[in-house]
Formats: structure tokens, C-alpha cells, sequence
């Protein structure tokens, strides 16, 4: 009898193992916004967890859903100027003016969104204790990386 | 890391605006084989504007990197207010931008030196565009 169920245990463990392998054997790569979604929600997470206030949690969630939101709209800005861009310098007859149009259009939406950054963390600076930053400095760090790599793969 | 990431986004590699012209090694090869041989010397003065733009893309990605890392020890900084953090940026900024002048013009000195067709072989349009 007790030979029974390990062998079950161990031969749901072995499937089990096996779907992870060949998953990962499949080659599916995790897209750079899937990362950085699980990035900011390992932040929102932490917050919950070290904000006891339930009030300052709620709106320092919120602010942290307004700098995700920001930095999706930062990716697909930049995938729409990088293509065009492009479109640009592969045209031979374009113009100086074409291309500085361009950049000025990027660079305007670019600062646009970096004061948004700005005055987000300004307001959870203000909201959070010196200890809660301190402890969601790493789960902040990784969502700045992930959402940078998220636009810098566009 | 997040400064080496700016100076990446910013740098081209892939995934920056600035580096609409991104993998310059790559050109440079292009240009090489590109420019028949009975152009030699046209041939020389586009490789060299290309090295001149490896070059200048070099100094701006140092000058980046040590604003990016201020800017990250900014951010983590609780003590740091939004102004100081906002100073930081604007001088990141201005680099950048003063760079994508830089490219626009030899953008346009490598034009100079290279026929339509050439061009169209060196830089191809994207599908659909």
C-alpha cells in the first residue's frame, strides 16, 4: 500500500516536470510587456503588503497603474516613430525638415511622458515612508528595467 | 542597470528613434560592397563619414551613461525632489536631441556620397511603406 502512492506522486511529478520542459523546450520566449506587466504587478503586490494604511495603499496602487500606463503608452509612441523614422531616412528624395519634424514630434511626446514620470514618483515620494521605499526599492527597480526593455524592444 | 538601458534605448541596438540608422557596422559592410569598384574613392568618403558617425555615436553613448546613472541614483533617491530629479532629464534631453542633429546632418553627408540606387540597396524601404 504505501508503495502505491509515492509511485502516483512521483509520476504526476515527472508529467508535471515534463510540461514544464518541453514548454520551455517550445521556445516561447516571454514578450517584454508580459515581463513588464508582472514587474509592476510584483509592485502593487509589495505595496499591499508593506502599506498597512489601506487608504495610502489604494493611492500609491493607483499611482504605480498611472506609471505602467504611461510607460505602455512610451513603448508604443516610440514603435510608431522608430517605423517612421525609418520610412524617412529610406526615402532618398527626404528632406532635413522631414526628419526634424519627426524627432520634434517625438521629442515633444517623449518630454511629455518623462514629466508624467516625474510628477508620479514626486507623489509617491511624498506618499510612502522612507522604510516602505526602501522596501519596494528592488520591485521598483525591476519595473523601471522591465518597462525601459519593454520600449527599447519596440 | 536602468542607466545601461537608457543609453541603450537612446543608442539605437534595435530599439531607439535617434538610431534610425542603427547598426552602423553593418552599413559600413553594406557601403563597402555596395559602391562598385570603379568608385573607389566615393566608396572611401562614405565609409569614413559611416566611421565618423560609429565615432560620434561612441562619445554621445559615454556622455549618456554618465547622465543615466545620475539619473537612476536620482530616482531611487527618496530625498531627491521632483525638480532636482526633473534637472537631470532636461540635461539628458538636450544630449540626446543635439545627437539627432548630429545624425540628421550625416544623414545627409552620406546621402551625398551615394547614388539613389545605391541608397535603396543600403537602406530599403520597409514592406507596405
Amino acid at each position: 500500500m504505501s508503495i502505491v502512492k509515492p509511485r502516483r506522486v512521483s509520476v504526476a511529478a515527472v508529467m508535471l516536470f515534463a510540461a514544464f520542459w518541453l514548454g520551455g523546450c517550445a521556445g516561447k520566449k516571454e514578450a517584454p510587456a508580459d515581463i513588464q506587466a508582472q514587474a509592476f504587478a510584483a509592485v502593487v503586490a509589495e505595496l499591499q503588503a508593506v502599506v498597512t494604511d489601506p487608504d495610502r495603499a489604494a493611492q500609491a496602487v493607483t499611482l504605480i497603474n498611472e506609471l505602467e500606463a504611461n510607460f505602455e503608452k512610451g513603448a508604443a509612441d516610440m514603435s510608431r516613430h522608430k517605423a517612421n523614422l525609418s520610412a524617412i531616412n529610406a526615402d532618398y528624395d527626404a528632406t532635413r525638415q522631414d526628419f526634424k519634424d519627426e524627432f520634434a514630434s517625438l521629442n515633444a511626446i517623449m518630454s511629455s511622458n518623462r514629466k508624467n514620470v516625474g510628477r508620479i514618483r514626486g507623489r509617491l515620494v511624498e506618499l510612502l515612508t522612507a522604510e516602505e521605499w526602501a522596501t519596494i526599492e528592488k520591485a521598483r527597480s525591476r519595473a523601471l528595467e522591465s518597462a525601459f526593455k519593454a520600449i527599447a524592444s519596440t | 542597470m536602468i542607466a545601461a538601458l537608457l543609453t541603450i534605448l537612446f543608442l539605437g541596438g534595435g530599439g531607439s528613434a535617434i538610431g534610425f540608422i542603427a547598426d552602423l557596422d553593418s552599413v559600413q559592410k553594406q557601403v563597402a560592397q555596395t559602391v562598385p569598384d570603379d568608385n573607389a574613392m566615393r566608396r572611401g568618403e562614405a565609409v569614413a563619414i559611416v566611421k565618423d558617425m560609429k565615432s560620434r555615436n561612441k562619445d554621445f553613448g559615454k556622455i549618456l551613461a554618465k547622465l543615466a546613472d545620475e539619473m537612476d541614483k536620482s530616482i531611487a533617491d527618496q530625498n531627491q525632489s521632483e525638480g532636482s530629479v526633473a534637472t537631470i532629464w532636461d540635461a539628458f534631453s538636450n544630449t540626446v536631441e543635439a545627437q539627432e542633429d548630429v545624425m540628421i546632418e550625416q544623414r545627409f553627408q552620406l546621402k551625398s556620397k551615394l547614388t539613389r540606387e545605391e541608397w535603396a540597396t543600403i537602406f530599403p524601404a520597409a514592406p507596405g511603406s
